[in-house]
């Protein structure tokens, strides 16, 4: 074997023992090394319909760098490249700009090896910014990728793919594209959705503690509801053609408002069993202004729902998991709760709250993911949601997409609606023992649910089934239960905690402020300074627990700059939150 | 067999960027171009007699069918690397060479892709 093999396996050996093991038990392999007509070394693979140049066979760095200037064009903060080879493509990105990240994947084994046995792969390990897995497998590179967008939250991404992988790992590559397409919808959607709430959310955050007293944990009901068939009722259009059947069916189901479902609902004159609720924007307090027949509807909220939604409703509530604070609050107060669960959606979050109390069969209604017949809504959600003629505007524009509903006709959709789909497919995985049924008319078809005509499923099994469910009645008892375990005084002390917690936040973040802008203090002692006041930072529970979370969404607009640079955005972005927080406390909390 | 001179720049810009295609697996925008590219030969092929004009239209018509058929074969696998590299370094040099003198070797007969 040449020296430069041997280095390279010995460089292998000390980073990755599974891949040096996997290389050298290769056998031969189908890649040949051969000559570029500039004289430089190119690579042939051979497959069954003929032989494949993996790099240009007249002139690869020429081919490389033009590769380079295209993909590096749009200045994408990462690069996922597809297809290694000999690393032209790779080096000449890598020359023109090497302060991005770089996930590079190797699918081929028997090129990785002829690499290896041609030139020196130090280049790969050279720099902090690159990622590089040698594998073919479909879950690896796709849980490769969902971590690179998980912890860089960039949405810039350059996918770059050699031709000749293209051609060799198609099916693989179409497989990736499916996978990583809905992965972009749900990342750029919450990235999004995140972005613009944070300061709404903190306020409600605080604002919320005070139902706490009155509130008790979603997962006390898991003894009420196990195989109780239980409706998720949705506000899409196609939800209009269920509105007399869901009035007979009372308590032979529970039915689950999920956002303005309930004003669906009210408008009819049909009393929900549960309202659920967790959009932190005022919009979400006129869907339930004014609930005269669902006024005392039990309530399943987050703590990030609006804070004047609580009030509105006088029935019971319930605490479900969704996000930091519901976790903290759990845990702190010594309740159990279920694993966190958050999603686009409350109709998601709802329909995970019920899969996981034992409600089973789960069925969707209303929940079409589509604008069925030009509609945003069902009839009846126009007094609190508007109206609007999608079928004007859908057609040329960009951020509306064609496709099929159940029914095989055509439909628009957007990529919230996909996402949407896409986390209530892989949340119904979660529960293999439950049975999901899509009783929603025109709506898009659902991975995991059965098809049904909700009407005739209502008639022909709801109806005709012998139980019939005190519903109301459990969780009431549920909840009366769970206040008398509850101790005021504890609860107060808690509360006090985080306003104490939230003081501490303020006077360190403006610490960092003054230090940071102070002129006559010289770089090095800031940063010291600095340093030891984010580690006391790092001791509050309110900052480590809750804000830190939201601080990861943010984080990568700043991490190319200069540390006290970054430090300033970072700690000026959670003192405008705690501050926020102050004022909540002051009056929502304390009623100042 | 030639150009005139703006058509020439248009071909030339036109091959640079199909070979860009390629290389950059924009595969669709470069089959798209190489379709266009072809449609040129075949108009030119066509006012030019097919190559037996001359002797220097019949070593040119044999050139081009010659590399047509690279071009073909590479299709055929599909090698869009080479497809793109052999329209930047063998058409476009060929191009550039319409009008110079024909090599004094009887170039013989084109083979396989011929224009329609």
């Amino acid at each position: 074997m040449s020296r430069i093999y041997n280095n390279n396996m010995g460089l292998l050996r000390k980073l990755n023992i599974d891949l040096y093991s996997k290389i050298k038990n290769m056998g031969t392999t189908d890649t040949s090394l051969v000559f570029a007509r500039n004289g430089r070394y190119n690579l042939l693979k051979s497959f069954p319909g003929g032989a494949i140049n993996i790099h240009s066979p007249y002139n690869p760095e020429e081919q490389a760098l033009y590769m380079a200037d295209w993909a590096l064009g749009e200045k994408p903060d990462i690069v996922f490249l597809f297809g290694l080879g000999l690393g032209y493509e790779f080096k000449g990105m890598l020359k023109t700009n090497s302060n991005i990240r770089y996930f590079i994947v190797e699918p081929d084994g028997g090129i990785f090896r002829t690499a290896l046995q041609n030139i020196d792969i130090k280049f790969l390990f050279s720099n902090h910014n690159i990622y590089f897995i040698q594998d073919d497998r479909y879950d690896y590179i796709v849980n490769f990728f969902a971590g690179l967008i998980n912890q860089d939250k960039s949405v810039r991404i350059k996918f770059v793919v050699l031709p000749s992988y293209q051609v060799l790992y198609k099916e693989l590559l179409d497989a990736l594209y499916e996978h990583i397409k809905k992965l972009m919808n749900t990342f750029a959607v919450n990235f999004y959705t995140n972005m613009k709430y944070h300061r709404q959310w903190v306020q409600n955050y605080i604002a919320n503690l005070k139902y706490l007293r009155n509130s008790c944990p979603v997962i006390k009901l898991s003894n009420t509801f196990k195989n109780v068939p239980a409706v998720v009722v949705a506000a899409g259009p196609s939800l209009t053609h269920n509105i007399p059947h869901l009035k007979k069916i009372a308590n032979r189901a529970v039915i689950a408002a999920a956002g303005t479902g309930i004003s669906i609902l009210e408008k009819n004159r049909i009393k929900a069993h549960i309202a659920g609720a967790v959009d932190g924007t005022q919009l979400e307090e006129n869907l339930f202004k004014n609930l005269e027949v669902n006024k005392s509807t039990p309530l399943f909220y987050s703590s990030n729902v609006y804070y004047k939604v609580p009030s509105l409703l006088s029935g019971s509530r319930f605490l479900m998991n969704v996000n930091g604070i519901d976790t903290f609050i759990h845990r702190k107060n010594g309740w159990e709760f279920y694993e966190r669960y958050s999603a686009l959606s409350i109709s998601n979050i709802m329909m995970y709250n019920l899969s996981r109390l034992g409600c089973n069969p789960v069925i969707f209604l209303g929940q079409d993911l589509c604008f069925s017949g030009g509609k945003t809504y069902a009839e009846g959600a126009e007094e609190v949601k508007g109206s609007i003629d999608l079928k004007l505007y859908c057609v040329n524009d960009p951020n509306y997409l064609q496709t099929e509903n159940k029914n095989g006709e055509p439909v628009y959709t957007n990529r919230p609606f996909l996402g949407m789909r896409d986390l209530l497919e892989s949340c119904m995985k979660l529960f293999p023992g439950t049975v999901y049924l899509n009783g929603t008319r025109d709506g898009l078809p659902i991975k995991g649910a059965e098809d049904i005509d909700f009407n005739n499923y209502a008639d022909n099994v709801l109806l005709k089934s012998r139980d019939n469910y005190q519903i109301s009645e459990a969780i009431d008892g549920v909840f009366e239960n769970h206040l008398k375990e509850v101790s005021n005084e504890e609860m107060d002390v808690f509360i006090k905690s985080l306003e104490n917690d939230n003081d501490n936040i303020i006077e360190i973040c403006r610490d960092i402020i003054l230090c940071i802008e102070n002129t006559e203090m010289e770089e090095e002692i800031k940063k010291t300074k600095v340093q030891k006041l984010e580690r006391q930072l790092s001791e509050v529970p309110l900052f480590e627990k809750i804000i830190k979370e939201l601080l990861s969404q943010i984080e990568y607009i700043y991490k190319n700059r200069k540390y006290l640079d970054y430090c300033r955005q970072i700690y000026a972005y959670v003192l405008d939150k705690s501050l926020i927080m102050e004022n909540a406390f002051i009056h929502e909390v304390n009623g100042g | 067999m030639e150009f005139a001179e703006e058509e020439f720049a248009y071909l030339e810009g036109l091959i640079i960027q199909t070979w860009g295609s390629f290389i950059t697996s924009r595969t669709t925008e470069g089959m798209k171009n190489l379709q266009e590219i072809i449609a040129i030969f075949e108009e030119l092929f066509q006012y030019s007699g097919g190559g037996k004009n001359n002797t220097q239209n019949a070593y040119f018509y044999s050139m081009f069918n010659g590399l047509f058929k690279r071009m073909e074969d590479a299709m055929r696998i599909p090698d869009y690397i080479l497809l793109g590299d052999l329209l930047k370094y063998e058409m476009l040099p060929l191009i550039k060479s319409l009008g110079t003198d024909p090599p004094s070797k009887d170039p013989g007969e084109g083979n396989g892709f011929a224009a329609k």
